[in-house]
C-alpha cells in the first residue's frame, strides 16, 4: 500500500515536471496519480480484467480532473495526461514486440508463440483505448462544465 | 483596416501558441472565439488544420479579410497553456492590442521550462519507480533510472542539433535499450527494465489528443495526431529491436 502510494506520487510528479505542468497543478496531479494506481491495483485484486480496471481508473482521472480544471482554470489535458502515465501497459507492449521479432526471425512454426504475441498486442491496444476513452468520456456528457472552460 | 489587421494578428497568435504547445483542437477554437467575443468582433470563421490556422474576418460587412498562419513545431509545454488561459481572461474591449501582441510574440518569456537538470533527473525517477509497479526490485529500479537519464539527456542533445524527430527517437530508444540491457544482462527481470526505461518517449499527448479530437468531430486533426502517435511508437519499436538484435533477443524474453 505505501509502496503503491509512493510509486503513484513519484511517477505522476516526475511526468508532470517533464511536461512542464504549472506549479499550482502539481498537487491535483499527484492526487489523481495515486488514486489511479490504487483503483487499478484493488480492482485487479478482485479479479476484474486489466482493460476494465484501467478504464475505471482512467474514468476516475477524467472525472476528478474536470472538477480541478473548473476550479483552477487550467485545461483538463494538463491533469489527465500527466496522471494517466501510470496506467500505460509497457510490459505488455514489450512482450508483444519481442514475440513478433522472434516469429519473424526463426520460430515460424511455433503456434503458441504466435497466439501469445497476438494476445499481448491486442491487450496493449485495448488498454490504450480504455485509457483514452475513459479520459475523454466525462468531458463529453457534462456539458455545464465543458462550455465554461472545456 | 489597421485595427482589423491587428485583431487578426492577435487572435492567430493566440491560436498558434496554443496549437504549438499541445492543446486539442476544440480548446484552440473555443479560446479564439472567446478572445474574439471579448474584442467585440462577431463575424469570425476559424479553420484549424494540424499545422496551420485559417482565420476569416469580415470588415463592415463588405470585405472579407483572410489570413493563413503556419505552426512550425509542436512540443508539450503545459505552463504555456496555463499562461495563455490567463491572458485570454485579461482581454477586454479596451485593451491595448499593440502591447498585447508584443507580449504574445515574445515566446521565450511565455513558455518557461523547469531547469533541464531537474527534468533529466525526473525522467530517471519516473521511469525507475514505474519499473517497481511491474514487480521490479531495487536493482532494476536503479538500472532503469540510469538508462532513462542517459536517454533523456541524449534526446535533448539531439533535438538541439535539429535532428529529424523520428530519427532522434530511434537513436534514443536504441541507446536506452543498450544501456538498460547491459546493466541487467543476466537478470530474470531484464524485460521490466527495458520496457520501463523508454517510457518517457511514449506519445501519450498525441494519442489522447487524437481521441479527444475524433470524438469532438475534428476528424482531420484527430487522424493526423493519431498517425503521428503510431509513427512515434514504431520508431521506438525500431530502436528497441535494433538494440536487441545486437544484444541477443533470447536473453531478454
Amino acid at each position: 500500500m505505501i509502496l503503491d502510494i509512493s510509486i503513484g506520487f513519484f511517477v505522476s510528479l516526475s511526468f508532470a515536471i517533464l511536461f512542464n505542468a504549472p506549479k499550482r497543478s502539481l498537487i491535483p496531479i499527484i492526487i489523481l496519480g495515486i488514486g489511479a494506481v490504487l483503483i487499478k491495483k484493488y480492482m485487479l485484486l478482485y479479479h476484474f480484467s486489466l482493460e476494465f480496471s484501467t478504464f475505471i481508473a482512467a474514468f476516475f482521472i477524467g472525472f476528478i480532473s474536470l472538477y480541478f480544471s473548473h476550479k483552477q482554470n487550467i485545461p483538463i489535458l494538463v491533469y489527465a495526461i500527466s496522471s494517466s502515465i501510470v496506467l500505460v501497459p509497457t510490459v505488455n507492449a514489450y512482450k508483444a514486440m519481442i514475440g513478433f521479432i522472434q516469429i519473424s526471425t526463426h520460430q515460424i512454426n511455433n503456434e503458441a508463440l504466435i497466439i501469445q504475441s497476438l494476445h499481448y498486442g491486442l491487450k496493449t491496444w485495448f488498454v490504450f483505448g480504455a485509457i483514452a476513452i475513459g479520459i475523454v468520456l466525462p468531458t463529453q456528457f457534462i456539458k455545464k462544465y465543458r462550455f465554461k472552460i472545456l | 483596416m489597421n485595427k482589423e489587421k491587428q485583431t487578426i494578428d492577435l487572435l492567430s497568435q493566440i491560436g498558434k501558441l496554443l496549437l504549438q504547445h499541445g492543446a486539442e483542437t476544440e480548446l484552440v477554437e473555443t479560446s479564439i472565439n472567446k478572445a474574439a467575443m471579448k474584442l467585440d468582433c462577431r463575424d469570425l470563421t476559424i479553420l484549424i488544420l494540424p499545422n496551420a490556422i485559417l482565420l476569416s474576418l469580415s470588415s463592415n460587412g463588405k470585405v472579407y479579410n483572410t489570413k493563413l498562419y503556419k505552426v512550425e513545431r509542436q512540443d508539450v509545454n503545459f505552463t504555456a497553456l496555463d499562461k495563455m488561459m490567463g491572458i485570454i481572461e485579461q482581454i477586454d474591449a479596451t485593451v491595448d492590442s499593440t502591447k498585447l501582441l508584443e507580449e504574445l510574440k515574445d515566446e521565450e518569456s511565455l513558455s518557461p521550462m523547469y531547469p533541464y537538470y531537474l527534468r533529466n533527473m525526473m525522467a530517471g525517477i519516473g521511469c525507475g519507480s514505474f519499473s517497481l509497479l511491474f514487480g521490479g526490485d531495487i536493482y532494476i529500479c536503479v538500472a532503469t533510472f540510469i538508462a532513462a537519464s542517459i536517454g533523456f539527456y541524449l534526446n535533448g542533445f539531439l533535438l538541439k542539433q535539429y535532428f529529424n524527430p523520428f530519427i532522434a527517437i530511434i537513436l534514443v530508444s536504441f541507446v536506452t535499450t543498450i544501456s538498460s540491457g547491459l546493466l541487467t544482462l543476466h537478470n530474470e527481470m531484464a524485460h521490466i527494465a527495458i520496457a520501463s526505461s523508454i517510457l518517457f518517449l511514449v506519445p501519450s499527448v498525441a494519442f489522447i489528443n487524437s481521441v479527444n479530437d475524433l470524438t469532438k468531430r475534428h476528424y482531420t486533426t484527430g487522424l493526423v495526431r493519431g498517425v503521428r502517435g503510431v509513427i512515434i511508437s514504431f520508431a521506438i519499436a525500431i530502436g528497441i529491436s535494433l538494440a536487441l538484435h545486437i544484444l541477443g533477443v533470447e536473453k531478454f524474453v
